[in-house]
């Protein structure tokens, strides 16, 4: 084999080389970058947020929201929540006096909220009547995750 | 050197398939993207429609002890106690407050005409009115007018003893069923009057108490209801419509947030 053979078999060799560590460099980077770009299913979410919502609005059509049985409420929480997520109630109640809503009381529900997990929520206002009046004006906030 | 020839373009031939493999992945990853930004934008307008119906839900509770309506298809079940409760205005103006200053979106509610019982019975476009000392359904038209009103009117025991009808159209084709029933609340005395009334003439029935009128129902064109009481009593009604109809408050309530809702409030 010439010399000249010689070299330029390793030009080609060098040029091989340099392409392939070209496109695993390219593909490595990418697989990088799509990594740190994507996210969980983002539908999954929309429905874990959901969820929240009708568990507020079936607690709250039920009566069980003003009422406040924390046995009751545990029960349905229980049964209303799809299966696979719990969930953290807390209801604040004000009542109206001298041009200002002030606190009468807050009570909390379900499970304790989790550390490292991706937590969702929902809120909802609702009034209480006694004697066909408003008496209180509330406000649940709900947190679900996934167990 | 033809083998190494074949290796740099078998290479080159990979790097190729590479790049499109790589054009597909960001086209993949470009659409997810855009999908996970729809759902976003869906979880706005979820959230502003939630709230709204949640507004909606607690004005209807506000007002039901005095006024509560009910919709079976096409007809309007509505039960009163007249006057209309004084505190309504006041819990009405109170929630706005509560929602303006404890809502995570922006919520403001404009409700003059539901604070004066005034509504409007959809898609008839029939107006129900609250005024002091009276109660009154005035369709706009003859077209989706109703078809039959029932009545019950409700006085405290001692404070009606008869009823008649003080004049009687009749005489056209187009009529409209009637039943009234005057009642005490203990039913010591419970009168019925049934008719069949013009939609375009003029009807009215006299309820008194030892001679004097405590209550006059009039029906006037076209298919009109009026009810003057100026004391106390319980009202029950029931309107029926030739289509499904539902019930606004000729009110707005705006939800502000990423996205935005805003219309009339729909009580039943």
């Amino acid at each position: 084999m010439s010399e000249k053979r010689k070299a330029m078999q390793g030009f080609v060799f060098s040029i091989d080389a340099t392409l392939s560590a070209f496109l695993l460099v390219l593909i490595l980077a990418t697989t990088v970058l799509l990594s740190a770009q994507a996210t969980g299913d983002p539908y999954g979410d929309l429905q874990i947020a959901r969820s929240g919502k009708d568990v507020l609005l079936a607690l709250d059509r039920q009566g069980m929201l003003g009422v406040g049985n924390a046995t009751a409420i545990g029960s349905a929480l229980n049964a209303t929540l799809p299966q696979g997520l719990s969930a953290h109630l807390s209801v604040s109640t004000y009542y109206y006096a001298n041009g200002t809503f002030n606190l009468l009381g807050m009570a909390e529900y379900g499970d304790a909220t989790p550390e490292g997990k991706s937590i969702w929520g929902a809120s909802r206002n609702f009034v209480g009547l006694r004697n066909g009046q408003v008496a209180n004006y509330s406000t649940a906030r709900m947190w679900i995750w996934q167990e | 050197m033809a083998g190494v020839k074949r290796g740099v373009f078998f290479t080159l031939s990979m790097m190729l398939l590479g790049s499109a493999l790589l054009s597909f992945i960001f086209f993949l990853s470009e659409q997810s993207t855009k999908s996970a930004d729809t759902v976003t934008y869906l979880m706005e307008i979820d959230r502003a429609s939630d709230k709204y119906a949640e507004v909606e839900d607690s004005l209807s509770r506000i007002i039901s002890p005095s006024i509560n309506i009910s919709v079976q298809n096409s007809t309007v079940y509505i039960s009163e106690s007249l006057p209309l409760s004084e505190n309504i205005e006041a819990d009405l103006d109170r929630f706005a407050a509560f929602e303006a200053n404890y809502s995570s979106v922006n919520v403001s509610m404009s409700l003059a005409n539901l604070k004066g019982g005034y509504f409007i019975i959809q898609p008839s476009g029939a107006v129900m009115t609250n005024t002091a000392g009276e109660f009154g359904i005035t369709p706009t038209g003859l077209a989706g007018a109703p078809e039959a009103y029932y009545l019950e009117l409700v006085f405290q025991p001692g404070e009606v003893d008869n009823a008649a009808w003080l004049s009687v159209s009749n005489s056209s084709a187009d009529t409209i069923n009637v039943h009234v029933r005057v009642r005490d609340e203990s039913y010591a005395r419970v009168l019925d009057f049934y008719q069949l009334l013009d939609k375009t003439g003029a009807s009215s029935l006299n309820v008194t108490n030892l001679g004097a009128t405590v209550a006059l129902v009039g029906f006037s064109s076209p298919g009109a209801l009026a009810v003057q009481c100026p004391g106390n009593i319980g009202l029950k009604a029931s309107i029926s419509f030739t289509e499904p109809v539902h019930v606004e408050a000729d009110d707005e309530i705006s939800v502000k947030s990423s996205a935005n809702r805003t219309g009339r409030v729909r009580i039943a």
